[in-house]
């Protein structure tokens, strides 16, 4: 566990360098914003799925997360 | 209990990292500078230069009609144009929308009265150096920037209301 | 309740000033309005009202579900959810083991988001009910935008404090199970149409893990009660990606995205040695604009866990007999069709939609059987979500 904890900072490290290069201006998010665009943007619905899930599988996690959107504020 | 401090000092380290990374939010055209001059062409088909418009007070909105928050924001700005366009007020509101009917069916939704300026490659984004959607700049009447807005809150009618009064007292 | 506070604060780190000082910093950067970002989205209040059906393998779970969103101050919303789960069982394990059942769960939530620049601060509290089983959970995250809103990245972590009893056995008493989910993930727009995620979260289990109603079965065809070692630490690493597809210019100005497809992708691992992927790809396109459809297709598998046998040596120290711990594989496709009215507003209500979901999944079990035939197990499953919803 506490090998893949070392893993996962440095993967994040290096993401954070390598992708932070890419660079979708404020204004180009028009696409972002929608909501075709997002993971799970219909919490009702993803809830659902995520109990059926959760009951059917031995598996669990990895499905949450936050981002995207137009980030308008 | 070992493993639950080293999970906790992990977590630590990654905020470190993020606060570092992150709190460096990069700055748009900014205060106290000149607005940068340029010349669009608005919904109606005209065009409009801003160095033009010295001597009033401009508010020059940045928009798209994918943006929740700007959608609150016209028809606020509606409003106070209404209240101040006879002493002064000028507002152009640059829209980035790929496609202008886009902007046009907002515009006529709303029943905005000030011009929309057009602008689908972004240009004149580019050009302010906005970093965030919505933001307006309130340009004083000798064309500097007095202050600059980033998106639209319950705190921006009062402040736009007071920065307004003020520059038409100069 | 009490003792559980007691011990979510003893099992901090001790309060050195270090410690001390982040805490303050962070209070004091959550209060105190940094001049150059008060910048608050208003937060879009929403109702959503739904309906969820299960049915399949001798199982029917069905309810209501409802979420409220209003934003109560500035930067802060505060949401709130109700669901119900009406489960009528008469699966493979609760017809030759034990009998049909009926039960209700039900289940509130509340939560806040914060947002302050370019920080998003939740705080969820769950509590799930049902004649034998008892949970509240907490959970706290947070996310973080960098580089121009390029990358958000996320981190959450959320502990639960649950009560298993046991229906028509009072000498059962209850029993703890507690999970702590650690989960954390980046999302990072590559071009102005595609979306990449990757995420890892570890889930924590520790208490009694197995259902208590479940019974194992020797190689004699004995039953006996299942046992299973009181931790299990599971982790799963997940990428996701979304592309979109533009309209292009057409006579009636619509520029926006057209279509959109996503990949989803996990792989999971765990104590038990359960070792599992899925993988699920997401279609969507919009139809005259108010229309949006969809379809999505997951295929899921896994390895069995390292004590779980259909039939058990009696001398095995750990037994299980949960399918769910089997070898096994299922299929799900579902199909959903939504209407949304954007730009409309009916005296208070904005933006009204209405969708419905529906999908299938077939289970196929490599190492579980049917006791009472003695052939491999399978089922299907017809999973239904509906629901509308507003901006108000």
């Amino acid at each position: 566990m506490k090998r893949s904890a070392w893993l996962l900072m440095g993967l994040m490290i290096i993401l954070t360098g390598v992708l932070g290069c890419s660079s979708v201006q404020p204004w180009e998010r028009e696409y972002l914003a929608d909501e075709t665009m997002q993971f799970d943007p219909d919490p009702l619905m993803a809830q659902w799925h995520q109990h059926v899930r959760e009951i059917r599988e031995g598996g669990r996690g990895g499905f949450n997360g936050t981002g995207g959107g137009c980030g308008c504020r | 209990m070992n493993k639950m401090m080293n999970k906790r000092k992990t977590i630590n380290l990654f905020l470190s990292v993020l606060i570092f990374f992150g709190t460096g939010l990069a700055h748009g055209a900014g205060l106290g500078e000149k607005a940068p001059d340029f010349t669009g062409k608005t919904l109606g088909g005209k065009n409009v230069k801003l160095s033009e418009l010295r001597g009033h007070i401009v508010l020059l909105n940045f928009w798209g009609t994918w943006c929740a928050p700007c959608k609150e924001e016209l028809p606020y700005f509606n409003r106070i144009y209404g209240k101040y366009k006879g002493v002064g007020l000028e507002i152009l509101a640059v829209n980035v929308d790929k496609v202008a009917a886009q902007a046009a069916g907002m515009s006529g939704a709303l029943g905005l009265t000030f011009p929309v300026v057009l602008d689908p490659s972004g240009d004149l984004f580019n050009l302010y150096r906005i970093r965030n959607m919505p933001t307006t700049f309130v340009v004083g009447k000798d064309g500097m920037i007095h202050s600059v807005h980033w998106g639209f809150g319950p705190n921006d009618p009062p402040r736009y209301e007071s920065e307004i009064k003020n520059l038409l007292k100069d | 309740m009490g003792t559980r506070w007691v011990r979510l604060l003893a099992d901090r780190e001790p309060w050195g000033p270090g410690r001390l000082l982040k805490a303050v910093l962070f209070i004091a950067w959550m209060v105190v309005p940094i001049e150059r970002s008060w910048a608050i989205e208003p937060a879009q209040d929403e109702v959503e009202a739904g309906y969820n059906y299960y049915h399949g393998g001798g199982v029917t779970v069905q309810g209501p579900a409802v979420i409220v969103r209003k934003d109560i101050l500035n930067g802060a919303s505060l949401k709130a959810g109700y669901n119900v789960d009406i489960v009528s069982s008469a699966s493979i394990d609760v017809v030759t083991q034990a009998s049909p059942f009926k039960e209700t769960r039900q289940e509130y939530s509340l939560g806040t988001d914060i947002l302050r620049g370019d920080t998003l601060v939740g705080v969820d509290y769950i509590n799930s009910r049902e004649s034998d089983y008892l949970s509240d959970t907490l959970s706290v995250g947070l996310a973080h935008d960098l580089f121009d809103k390029n990358m958000t990245f996320s981190l959450k972590v959320a502990r639960s404090w649950d009560q298993v009893g046991k229906n028509n056995d009072p000498s059962f008493g209850w029993k703890n199970f507690n999970r702590t989910i650690y989960s954390t993930g980046v999302t990072q727009s590559l071009t102005p149409r595609w979306l990449v995620q990757l995420n890892y979260e570890l889930t924590a289990d520790e208490g009694l893990i197995n259902n208590p109603y479940r019974s194992a079965i020797t190689l004699s065809g004995a039953l006996v009660p299942e046992n299973y070692p009181d931790a299990r630490t599971g982790q799963a690493w997940a990428v996701r990606t979304s592309y979109g597809f533009p309209s292009g210019v057409s006579e009636q100005g619509y520029g926006g995205i057209l279509s959109s497809i996503q990949l989803d992708y996990r792989y999971y691992y765990d104590t038990f040695d359960v070792h599992s992927q899925t993988a699920k790809i997401t279609f969507q396109r919009y139809f005259y604009s108010n229309w949006l459809g969809g379809v999505f297709y997951q295929y899921y598998w896994q390895d069995a866990a390292s004590f779980y046998g259909d039939r058990v040596p009696p001398d095995q120290l750990y037994k299980a007999r949960d399918k769910e711990l089997s070898q096994y594989h299922d299929q799900w496709v579902g199909l959903t069709l939504k209407y949304k009215l954007k730009q409309t507003q009916w005296g208070i209500i904005r933006n009204p939609y209405i969708q419905i979901s529906n999908s299938w999944m077939v289970f196929n079990y490599d190492n579980f059987t049917d006791p009472r035939t003695g052939a491999l197990y399978s089922q299907r499953v017809y999973v239904v979500h509906t629901d509308l919803g507003f901006n108000y």
